[in-house]
């Protein structure tokens, strides 16, 4: 149920300091990890890249595809795609794969919510979402969410949506970047809005006191917040660009995105961020026909994070160290692909799948989990990483009772029964 | 596994339920007039209504019953059914361009489409029919936009949403033959209508398979087949969802389209094509395990279909106490559903059930209420963007529109996810939290509609006056209409009558705005403050 977390954390903080400095709240007095979860909507065939089954006899795989191991992960290395070969033996040592774990679903909508919340109703906020509430500082875009989806339920307003076409920085001006996002009508002065701000909270402070329990309070509080968070941000558009969803360098569709992300990120503006990337030309990985599009699909995605992996490296984070130290990139998909073709070349939904974590906190160099014969994923100690029978069957709640530990907080509070992979952390 | 699937299934008993109604703290009565006006007619009660109620408040019933024959209840409808049934998106397979339309149409094309099986349904219940017509119907509601487009006979001299009948023999049954339910929900060679059954069970009778957990982990000797497909009509685990999907799948073949992305093949019903299910998924039309002969006859099933009743009831109680109904719910749920069903599935009774509810009474709770009740009841609601956009369009004439688009209706160039909004793909639910993006459309809707008011009001000074009744520019804080002015806006805004503290925070915001802008900007920042104020933003 609702913990009260983001409620309390507003009516406490709302009048603190708005400053972007973090504060550090871990032990050994390094910023808290962030997270940027890049996400491959329509399900992936995690065979083209993280789970080499060639010597599996009922799992198809890609002809002309070899394994090769960089930095101690086994992968599957093609020709067709160099960054996967590239990424793997410059930042293998950074990242460690999680393999046959199981999404128990395979509708895309309901996978999306089990992968990014550990469960398939309502009623749960997003591993984003919790780990923004959780941030010990006043964050002004504590999750932003530049496309992908988000599940949120006691944590709404941690969540911050720039819009399909990156419209939110559209409604600080009165003529939008975009033709279709104009306001058309002048906006007062910026003296003007602050006075009226200042009466707002004036009056959401005084709702709050007099409305019973309940509802009320928290609206009050939270509409506090958010009124607060208003001149923040436009002080913040100065420095961050965005505008998302345009085709950046090199043609990396969701470049324009990534960076945004990596800036909101490096100001301490953000605790998490999601990026979505859809494949090449966005026609999506879900491959029912034609399963060789992974390839591409793969290709397209390691290039991005070659790039993200550069930018992580060369942009100082809170700390004044590389914004890598202090992030733990999430690169996951909803769902995995069956392990036979279907009659039309493609593969069609399948609950095992593959997820990797790159960067702060992650012990590199490793590869985890393992698949039986069918491509169905075997059990694993959760503790050492070692497959076994008598260990536990790996569920989306695991990686996210991962993430959770990364960040902090104790999974068993958060998650109940949620056991982190210990063998993925260093 | 088999056993697990159907443990899955079975009704598990009720805990006992809290006493809600001991839990909750009823609003008073001028907030909930102004509570069911939004939800029932999307505007603002006017002052004289809310001096009607605060004079006698057995009029709140009065008014409450009018409300519910108000025309306005349609587009109301319209707006809560839409964030369940999520079938106004921004793009379907096809587009505005594809039918000669123009830019400036794109949005209203979407609308159109998008809207079509709610626009249905919302006929069906305000005018008073029973429930079931809407899989039974042998018409639907459309507009110009949708009779240039469909093969429809649109009434001959009608306006805006009219009843229409389908013109390509499509069979009676209401929103099952829906272009609008299928364009959204559709479907492709390899999910062969399954994606539109799951569709059809959720929204009808509440049933959501793909909420159960599937587990491919002790399945392994399946995969050694060719196609994964064979396995769902044969393996017993696929058949616990299955053996319903599949046979509901089958009967939707009229709605099968040999190419997609055909604005041809996706606008016309083909007749022909309905006994193709059977052959492409091994499983002759049924529902549940009865064997259905058409459309029609399916329509008449899930009509008599008990969990249909509840489903509806459940579905407008989600509406109307803006929150997902629990198995805590299930009795009052099912003496809801046990009036409608007697009353003969009538939707303004149900409405005034669930308008007379604790739930949605509610204002707060009490010290004695559980944790658990007080997270789960929404005693204060945000304004939607539907509801923030007709109320300032009531109030002000203001719109947000650009180049055809309703900025709070989309999210192409929009700003309806950002403003709490459901867009029905990344957005299901409507969130009742205040978002740092909710609150700037908030601002951005207030400034211009405020700005929009005092320009028509006080700087053209044109007749009749909008919002602001009493004053001109050159009215100061001393003079008595001032005073008058404020207290009338507080009033009808917010529902409640101002304090001294609530003039003289309002005069201050005037004055202070006034020396650096002059009256216009006072009066515009004042409305704009009143319009974002927490007690106008909520309800």
């Amino acid at each position: 149920m609702l913990n009260r977390r983001s409620f309390l954390r507003a009516s406490g903080l709302s009048a603190a300091t708005l400053a972007l400095a973090s504060r550090p709240a871990r032990a050994d007095g390094a910023p808290e990890r962030k997270f940027l979860f890049l996400l491959a909507p329509g399900g992936w065939d995690p065979t083209y890249v993280f789970a080499p089954q060639f010597d599996k006899p009922y799992v198809d795989t890609e002809p002309d595809a070899t394994v090769a191991t960089a930095n101690g992960i086994p992968f599957v290395d093609s020709a067709e795609r160099p960054s996967v070969r590239t990424f793997f033996e410059t930042w293998g040592d950074k990242a460690c794969v999680l393999n046959g774990f199981e999404v128990q679903s395979i509708t895309h909508d309901r996978c999306m919510r089990l992968v990014l919340t550990g469960q398939g109703g309502g009623g749960v906020d997003d591993w984003g979402a919790t780990i923004a509430a959780h941030s010990a500082n006043e964050l002004l875009l504590p999750y932003i969410l530049l496309s992908g989806n988000s599940y949120t339920y006691d944590h709404v307003s941690e969540v911050v949506r720039v819009g399909r076409t990156g419209q939110l920085p559209d409604l600080l001006t009165t003529t939008g970047s975009l033709p279709q996002s104009s306001l058309e009508v002048p906006l007062p002065g910026a003296d003007a809005e602050a006075k009226v701000r200042a009466y707002l909270r004036e009056r959401a402070a005084a709702y709050g006191e007099a409305a019973p329990a309940g509802r009320a309070r928290r609206f009050a509080s939270l509409y506090d917040r958010a009124i607060g968070q208003i001149d923040r941000l436009a002080a913040l558009s100065d420095t961050l660009d965005f505008r998302a969803g345009e085709v950046g360098a090199d043609g990396l569709e969701a470049w324009s995105s990534l960076e945004v992300a990596v800036t909101a990120l490096s100001l301490g503006a953000s605790r998490c961020a999601m990026v979505a990337y859809d494949g090449l030309w966005s026609m999506s990985w879900d491959s029912h026909s034609q399963i060789s599009f992974q390839s591409d699909h793969f290709e397209g995605l390691f290039k991005h994070l070659l790039a993200l992996m550069d930018a992580l490296a060369a942009t100082p984070g809170t700390s004044g160290a590389p914004l890598l130290e202090e992030v733990t990139v999430v690169v996951l998909s909803e769902m995995g692909r069956g392990p036979r073709l279907n009659s039309w070349g493609g593969k069609d939904h399948f609950t095992f799948t593959s997820a990797m974590l790159v960067g702060s906190g992650v012990r590199g160099g490793r590869s985890l989990g393992a698949a039986d014969d069918y491509g169905v994923g075997r059990k694993l100690d959760l503790a050492t990483g070692d497959v076994t029978d008598s260990g536990t069957a790996v569920q989306a709640g695991h990686l996210g009772a991962t993430l959770l530990a990364l960040a902090d907080i104790d999974p068993a509070q958060e998650l109940p029964g949620g056991e982190a992979i210990l063998a993925m952390i260093e | 596994m088999v056993i697990f699937a159907l443990l899955a299934c079975a009704p598990e008993a009720p805990p006992p339920a809290e006493p809600v109604a001991e839990a909750l703290v009823p609003l008073d009565n001028l907030r909930l007039l102004r509570r069911m006006s939004l939800d029932l007619r999307g505007v603002l009660p006017s002052a004289e209504e809310l001096d009607a109620v605060e004079a006698d408040s057995a009029q709140l019933d009065v008014l409450r019953d009018q409300f519910l024959e108000d025309p306005r209840l349609e587009d109301r409808l319209v707006a809560l059914l839409a964030e369940q049934w999520h079938t106004r998106i921004d793009a379907y397979d096809i587009d505005w361009y594809d039918f000669d339309l123009g830019p400036t149409d794109e949005h209203r094309f979407e609308k159109s489409v998008g809207e079509e099986p709610l626009r249905l349904m919302a006929y069906v219940a305000t005018h008073d029919r029973p429930w079931s017509e809407i899989v039974t119907a042998d018409y639907t509601v459309a507009n110009e936009l949708l009779r240039d487009i469909w093969p429809l006979e649109y009434p001959e001299g009608g306006s805006g949403w009219e009843v229409s009948r389908w013109t390509d023999g499509r069979p009676p049954a209401g929103v099952l033959v829906s272009n609008g339910l299928w364009w959204r929900y559709s479907t492709n060679p390899f999910n062969k209508n399954r994606t539109r059954a799951a569709a059809i069970f959720r929204l009808l009778v509440c049933e959501d398979f793909p909420a159960r957990p599937v587990s491919f982990a002790d399945a392994t000797e399946g995969f050694a087949g060719v196609d994964s497909a064979d396995r769902l009509s044969t393996d017993p685990y696929c058949l616990a969802c299955h053996a319903a999907i599949e046979p509901l799948a089958s009967s939707l073949y009229g709605f099968w389209w040999f190419r997609q992305y055909s604005p041809t093949e996706m606008t016309s019903y083909h007749a022909e094509r309905e006994m193709l299910g059977t052959d492409a998924l091994g499983a002759s039309p049924a529902w549940f395990g009865e064997p259905v002969v058409g459309l029609e006859d399916l329509g008449r099933h899930i009509a008599a279909d008990g969990r249909f009743s509840e489903c509806a009831t459940r579905t407008l109680a989600t509406a109307l106490w803006r929150r997902d109904t629990v198995l805590e719910d299930q009795g009052r749920i099912d003496a809801l559903e046990e009036d409608f069903v007697a009353g003969g599935m009538r939707v303004p009774a149900l409405l005034h059930a669930l308008t007379d509810s604790a739930e949605y009474r509610a204002g707060g709770v009490t010290a004695a209420a559980s944790e658990e009740v007080s997270d789960r009841e929404v005693t204060a609601r945000l304004l939607s963007p539907e509801l923030l956009g007709s109320i300032t369009l009531d109030l002000t004439g203001w719109a947000w529109e650009v180049n055809g688009f309703d900025q709070l209706g989309n999210d192409t160039f929009g700003y309806r996810m950002l403003a709490n909004g459901v867009d029905g793909e990344f957005v299901t639910r409507p969130a009742q939290d205040p978002t740092l993006t909710w609150s700037l459309v908030l601002a951005r809707t207030a400034e211009a509609a405020a700005y929009t008011a005092v320009q028509h009001d006080l700087v053209a000074a044109e007749a009749p006056r909008r919002l602001l009744q009493q004053v001109t520019l050159t009215t100061l804080p001393t003079d008595a209409s001032f005073q008058d002015e404020l207290a009338a806006l507080h009033w009808r805004l917010l529902a409640r009558r101002a304090s001294e503290d609530d003039l003289a925070a309002l005069t201050t915001l005037w004055t202070a705005l006034e020396a650096d802008g002059g009256a216009a900007a006072a009066w515009t920042g004042v409305l704009a403050a009143l319009l974002q104020h927490p007690e106008f933003a909520s309800y």
